[in-house]
């Protein structure tokens, strides 16, 4: 049981997300860095996709009721263990992607982030316990349920952890968190070739600014205004909702693009432009009000080389951890 | 009626999009909306395509089908016309979900002045509404709200130019050529012209979502004023 002491803006439990039900309009949710959270419940010996902590804002001070080994991934919050009457700080400046490890009644601050709005990930071996709702554990804010009541967690809530079995864990190992450089690697879409010259080009060329009004159903963009070939050039606009997936490149008739993140609805009626490779998807957790984005066009065979090479590598990193787990 | 081969293509690198009506076409055919949903089950259920699949999602004259693994498309879409062709001699009976509301009032606050748009008196287009076969042509929005077609074109109506703040769970509203039900509290720009009980989506609920895709619904006039 980890116990919420001093809570944050969008302090919510996530996990791989939840497939297989977009034909009845549920969401995916999930981390917006579910790179970070493999990695880093690979190294506590967890699924891949065990439930954890997404950090939205700080300052966040959580009491682990038990002994307890946990992982930090993302944006660095210069997080500290505490004893458990939070007068002694035991260990600071904690290193993203390394096993620390808690007694019963410490307490973990994070303070603050660098850049406000990048997301930080807790995850603690056994993973976050909560039930499975439609087969996963992720909060669903925008509909209510997942996670601890379909909420954002609060100071006083109990977040239950699952149980694991003793087996030594890598203490001197780490792994690397992906370092974010705002370059998105992006397919074109369907409705590409209806835009304008002009607006096909300004997508590659000019760099495009993260606003306020962004959240984890969609990140919106300000720049250039993207503009369809002739507005009175049939066809030239979508009249039919089309199903549609976190990654989407959205453009309203306001011609300032969606960049539709986690909870994304399931269909949408805006003309897609382009779609964020899979490998990139999780830099969006670091895109933050005021972030300057790029866009590189690539080829669908690059793209699936891309993900096959990202799945690959986690691989590699499970089998890595599993010998070094092992006794000599 | 003949149906197109579809514009297929990739929205995301995962993600195919099979298009049966051209983008600009506003309308879509209630067979050809059949057969789709019909598909998407089964690819969805046939023992080659499913375990390729990690979603399916129904919309207006479009299939969006999510691969675990893009590269799969291939395959995935020789199954996919195979089953295509195969349906075509045989339909599924749609199943038929029968939905009480009470039209107007406290529960349909929108009703009269629909009414009014369209040229009727209340209670003509409350017959006209309720007299309707539906059928759930795709689900989006939020979880269980249904996009139902065979809306009669008298009741078609332009969507709020300014969305309510709070619209009822189990309201029943008019958007465009569209009719559905809001399975739970939402803003909205559909004109709300009924209130039903039924529960629509019920995320803890082993079948979690009364209608699918493919679905023909009816509405049933309630003649108490309450729920």
């Amino acid at each position: 049981m980890i116990e919420v002491l001093l809570s944050s803006p969008m302090l919510t439990i996530q996990d791989s997300g939840r497939t297989g039900w977009r034909h009845l309009g549920v969401p995916r949710c999930g981390m917006m860095d579910d790179l970070a959270l493999r990695q880093g419940n690979l190294l506590l010996d967890n699924d891949e996709g065990a439930a954890a902590l997404e950090i939205t804002s700080a300052p966040v001070l959580l009491r682990f009721l038990r002994d307890s080994a946990i992982v930090l991934m993302g944006a660095d919050m210069q997080a500290s263990i505490l004893d458990a009457d939070i007068a002694n700080t035991r260990q600071q400046r904690l290193l993203t992607g390394f096993v620390y490890l808690l007694r019963a009644g410490d307490c973990l601050r994070l303070n603050a982030a660098k850049t406000p709005g990048q997301r930080a990930l807790l995850m603690v071996r056994g993973g976050i316990d909560v039930p499975l709702v439609l087969g996963s554990r992720s909060t669903d804010i925008m509909n209510g349920f997942g996670g601890l009541q379909g909420q954002a967690l609060r100071a006083g809530d109990k977040i239950p952890v699952g149980e694991h079995p003793e087996k030594p864990l890598p203490l001197k190992t780490g792994v690397r968190q992906h370092s974010w450089n705002h370059t998105l690697r992006v397919l074109t879409g369907p409705d590409f070739a209806h835009f304008g010259q002009d607006s096909r080009r300004a997508l590659f060329e000019k760099s495009w600014m993260v606003t306020a009004q962004s959240n984890r159903m969609g990140l919106r963009l300000q720049g250039d205004s993207l503009r369809q070939h002739d507005p009175t050039d049939q066809p030239s606009s979508r009249q039919l909702s089309i199903g549609v997936l976190p990654g989407l490149i959205q453009v309203p008739p306001d011609g300032q693009p969606i960049l539709l993140a986690a909870d994304a609805q399931t269909t949408g009626g805006y003309p897609a432009i382009a779609s964020i490779i899979s490998a990139d998807l999780w830099q969006l957790a670091y895109m933050t009000s005021g972030t300057r984005v790029r866009f590189a066009q690539i080829s669908l065979a690059e793209a699936h080389g891309l993900a096959r090479h990202q799945q690959q590598q986690m691989l590699r990193l499970r089998d890595a951890l599993r010998l070094r787990g092992e006794p000599a | 009626m003949s149906i197109p081969d579809p514009t297929i293509s990739f929205v995301t690198e995962h993600g195919i999009l099979l298009e049966f009506v051209a983008a600009d076409s506003g309308t879509v055919d209630p067979s050809l909306q059949r057969r789709l949903c019909q598909l998407a089950t089964l690819l969805r259920e046939h023992s080659h395509t499913g375990p390729l699949l990690c979603d399916i999602v129904t919309a207006p004259g479009s299939l969006l089908l999510v691969l675990h693994d893009g590269r799969t498309a291939r395959r995935l879409l020789r199954h996919a016309e195979t089953l295509w062709r195969a349906s075509a001699q045989k339909t599924i009976e749609p199943r038929i979900v029968t939905i009480p509301v009470v039209y107007g009032g406290e529960f349909g606050p929108d009703l009269e002045q629909a009414a009014r748009v369209c040229g009727l008196s209340t209670t003509a287009f409350v017959e006209c509404h309720a007299g309707g076969n539906y059928f759930v042509q795709s689900l989006g929005f939020m979880p269980g709200f249904a996009y139902l077609g065979g809306l009669h074109p008298q009741l078609h109506i332009k969507r709020k130019n300014t969305p309510s703040a709070r619209v009822p769970a189990g309201s029943v509203a008019i958007g465009g050529s569209n009719t559905g039900i809001y399975p739970s509290e939402s803003p909205g720009g559909w004109h709300i012209i009924g209130r039903t009980s039924v529960t629509l989506f019920d995320a803890q609920a082993q079948q979690p979502c009364l209608l699918k895709p493919g679905d023909t619904v009816r509405f049933i006039a309630q003649k108490e004023k309450q729920l």
